[in-house]
C-alpha cells in the first residue's frame, strides 16, 4: 500500500508566500484534483510534491521516506510528473522519448532491453500513442505530444503520478480518453491532477483539493467542496452546481456577475 | 534497429579515420607513397630519411591532429546539448580567452622552458571556467543564461589583457599566431600528454551519453527522471573545459570546429548522443587532419594557421548544409 503524506508545506519564491500550510495525504488508487484559479499556486505544489523546489518548511512522505532526502533517480522510479510545457526541438522519434522513461531504471552502463521496450510499448498503448512510434516528436500537434509524454511518464512506472493541466492542450474526445486513463491508472498508483475544467475534476476525481493564493480552502469529496459558496469564494463566479439530469454527473455552470441581483 | 545503424556509423568512421591517416602521412613537401608506408609498418626497408619524415614528423602531428579535433568537437557538441544552443562551442565559457591569455603571458614574458607555453595556457584556461563558473552561480545554480553572459564577459575582460600583452610585446607575430592556432612542431612529447586527458575524458562523457540526451527534453523533465541536473552541469562542464584546454594548449586556438562539426555530425547521425559523441569525436578528428594538411601543403614551405582553414573551408561547407536543409538545423 503507498501512502503520500503532505505535511505542511510553507514554500516561499524569495520572499513571497506561494504556499502556506498545505497538507493532505493520499494511498494507493486516489485520483485527487487540485483546483483554483490562475496563479493560486497549484503547479508549485506539484513542483514541490516532486522535490523540483524545496519547500521552506514541512515534510512530505512516501511510503515513510522522506522525498527530500531521497536521491534523484531514486524518487524517479516512484514519481512521474507531466508538465505543461514539453518543448522538444530535437528530432527524437516518439519511441525513443518514451523509452527515456526508463532512464531512473537504467544503470550507467545498461542498454535498454525488451524488458524495457515491453514496458514502452504498453504505455504507448495505454496513451493511443502506438501509431506515432516512427514520428518524430518535433512534428506532433500539442495534444499528440501530451499523450507522448503521458506515455513517458508512464513508463517510469510511477507509484505516484502528477499531472499538471493534462487535458489543457486536448480537444473534447482527448480530455475524456486522457481522463479515462486516468481512472484505469489509479488502482496502482496515486494520481494527482492540477485541472482548470471543474466539470472534469468533479467526475474523475475522488477527492478535491479546493486552494486559492496558496491555501487551502476546502478539500474533501467532490459535493462537500464544489460548493456556490467555495466558488463564488475562489473564483468570484456565480455558478450553479447541480447534477445533470441525464448524466448524473455532478457540473458547474458559470451564470456570472449578471445573477447577482436574485 | 537503432544500434546497428550505429554500429555501421561508427566502423565506417573509423576505416575513414585509418584512410585518413594513411593518405596525409604520404603528403607532404616530400611525397611518399602509401605503399611506401604500408611497408614501413610491416618492416620492409625503406630510406631513413622517410621513416623519419614519418615517426618523427608527420605521424605525431597526425595524432595531435586527431586528438584536437576530436576534443574540440566533442566538447562543442557537449555544451550544445547541455546548454540547448546551437551557438555554444568549446570556447564559450571563457576557455580560449584563458588559454590565450596564459599563452600570451608566456611568450611575451619570453619564457622558453620546454612546455611552458602549453602549461601556462592550460592554467590559463581553468582559471578562466572556474571564474565564469563562479560568477554565473546563483544560489547552488547556475542557470545557462547567466553562464553564457558570464563567459562573454570574462572572455572579453581576458581578451583585454591578451591585446594589451601583445600590444606591449616584442613577441608579436609569435604570439598572433599562437593564436590562430596549429599543429605545427607537434612532436610525441605532446601526444603523450594530450592522450590521456583526451582520451579519457572523452570516455567519461560518452558514458553520460544517454543522460544528456534526456537533458534535451529540458531541465526539469531531466529532473523528473532522475538526472541530478546542477551536478551533472558541472561535471560535463568540467569533462567539456579539461578536454578543450588539454587541446588548445598544445594547437592554440583552433575555431570554427568545435562549433561546426558537431551540427554537421548531428545532421548526419540524428540527435543521440550515444552516436553523435563518438561520431562527432573521428569526424572532427578527420577534418582537422585535414585542414592541416591543407595548412602545411598549400604555400609550402611555408605554414599556415589551420584555425582559417578550418573556417575558410568549413564555413561555405557549412552554410551548404544550412541552406540545402529544409527543417531546422538545431534539434
Amino acid at each position: 500500500m503507498v501512502m503520500l503524506k503532505i505535511d505542511s508545506i510553507d514554500f516561499y519564491y524569495g520572499t513571497k508566500k506561494v504556499l502556506e500550510k498545505i497538507s493532505f495525504d493520499a494511498d494507493d488508487g486516489d485520483i485527487i484534483g487540485i483546483i483554483g484559479p490562475n496563479g493560486s499556486g497549484k503547479t508549485t505544489m506539484l513542483r514541490v510534491i516532486s522535490a523540483i523546489q524545496k519547500p521552506r518548511s514541512g515534510s512530505i512522505f512516501l511510503d515513510g521516506t522522506d522525498i527530500f532526502k531521497l536521491k534523484q533517480k531514486e524518487l524517479a522510479r516512484k514519481l512521474a510528473m507531466v508538465s505543461q510545457d514539453n518543448n522538444i526541438s530535437f528530432d527524437f522519434s516518439v519511441f525513443e522519448v518514451v523509452l527515456m522513461g526508463r532512464t531512473p531504471h537504467l544503470g550507467r552502463f545498461d542498454y535498454e532491453d525488451e524488458h524495457d521496450f515491453e514496458i514502452v510499448r504498453h504505455a504507448m498503448e495505454l496513451t493511443g500513442t502506438s501509431y506515432l512510434k516512427d514520428r518524430s516528436i518535433t512534428e506532433l500537434s500539442g495534444g499528440e505530444k501530451q499523450r507522448v509524454i503521458m506515455a513517458r511518464a508512464l513508463a517510469q512506472k510511477p507509484e505516484v503520478l502528477l499531472l499538471d493541466e493534462p487535458t489543457s492542450h486536448l480537444d473534447l474526445s482527448y480530455q475524456l480518453e486522457i481522463m479515462e486513463l486516468v481512472k484505469k491508472l489509479a488502482p496502482d498508483m496515486i494520481i494527482i491532477i492540477a485541472i482548470h475544467d471543474l466539470n472534469l475534476a468533479a467526475r474523475y476525481c475522488d477527492r478535491i483539493v479546493l486552494i486559492d493564493d496558496g491555501k487551502i480552502v476546502s478539500i474533501g469529496k467532490m459535493e462537500e467542496v464544489m460548493t456556490r459558496e467555495n466558488i463564488k469564494q475562489v473564483f468570484k463566479v456565480d455558478a450553479l452546481v447541480e447534477r445533470h439530469p441525464i448524466t448524473n454527473f455532478c457540473h458547474v455552470v458559470p451564470i456570472g456577475n449578471e445573477f447577482k441581483k436574485e | 534497429m537503432r544500434p546497428n545503424r550505429w554500429k555501421l556509423i561508427t566502423v565506417c568512421l573509423i576505416i575513414l579515420t585509418g584512410l585518413t591517416i594513411l593518405l596525409t602521412m604520404a603528403i607532404g613537401t616530400v611525397y611518399i607513397p602509401p605503399s611506401e608506408i604500408v611497408g614501413l609498418f610491416l618492416g620492409r626497408d625503406v630510406p631513413s630519411s622517410h621513416e623519419t619524415i614519418i615517426f618523427q614528423v608527420r605521424l605525431p602531428r597526425i595524432c595531435l591532429g586527431l586528438l584536437v579535433g576530436a576534443a574540440l568537437s566533442v566538447a562543442g557538441a557537449t555544451l550544445q546539448g547541455l546548454f540547448k544552443n546551437p551557438m555554444a562551442d568549446p570556447f564559450i565559457i571563457g576557455i580560449s580567452s584563458g588559454a590565450g591569455l596564459g599563452a600570451a603571458f608566456c611568450i611575451a614574458s619570453g619564457i622558453v622552458l620546454s612546455y611552458a607555453t602549453p602549461l601556462m595556457a592550460f592554467i590559463g584556461a581553468s582559471i578562466a571556467v572556474f571564474l565564469v563558473y563562479n560568477i554565473a552561480r546563483v544560489g547552488g545554480k547556475v542557470p545557462v543564461d547567466t553562464l553564457l553572459l558570464s563567459g562573454i564577459a570574462v572572455s572579453y575582460f581576458l581578451s583585454a589583457i591578451t591585446s594589451f600583452l601583445m600590444y606591449m610585446s616584442e613577441n608579436l607575430h609569435q604570439i598572433v599566431f599562437w593564436l590562430m592556432g596549429g599543429l605545427g612542431g607537434s612532436g610525441w612529447g605532446h601526444v603523450k600528454i594530450a592522450f590521456p586527458l583526451i582520451f579519457f575524458g572523452i570516455l567519461i562523457i560518452y558514458f553520460f551519453a544517454r543522460d544528456m540526451n534526456v537533458m534535451l527534453l529540458g531541465e526539469e523533465a531531466a529532473q523528473h527522471l532522475g538526472i541530478e541536473v546542477e551536478r551533472f552541469k558541472r561535471v560535463m562542464m568540467l569533462l567539456a573545459s579539461l578536454i578543450t584546454a588539454a587541446a588548445v594548449s598544445f594547437s592554440g586556438l583552433i575555431g570554427f570546429v568545435g562549433l561546426v562539426i558537431p551540427h554537421i555530425v548531428r545532421l548526419l547521425v540524428g540527435p543521440d548522443h550515444r552516436i553523435l559523441i563518438p561520431s562527432s569525436a573521428l569526424f572532427g578528428g578527420i577534418f582537422l587532419v585535414w585542414a592541416d594538411t591543407l595548412a602545411r601543403t598549400i604555400f609550402a614551405p611555408t605554414e599556415l594557421p589551420v584555425g582559417i582553414i578550418t573556417a575558410f573551408f568549413g564555413a561555405p561547407f557549412f552554410i551548404y548544409l544550412l541552406r540545402s536543409r529544409k527543417k531546422s538545423i538545431f534539434g
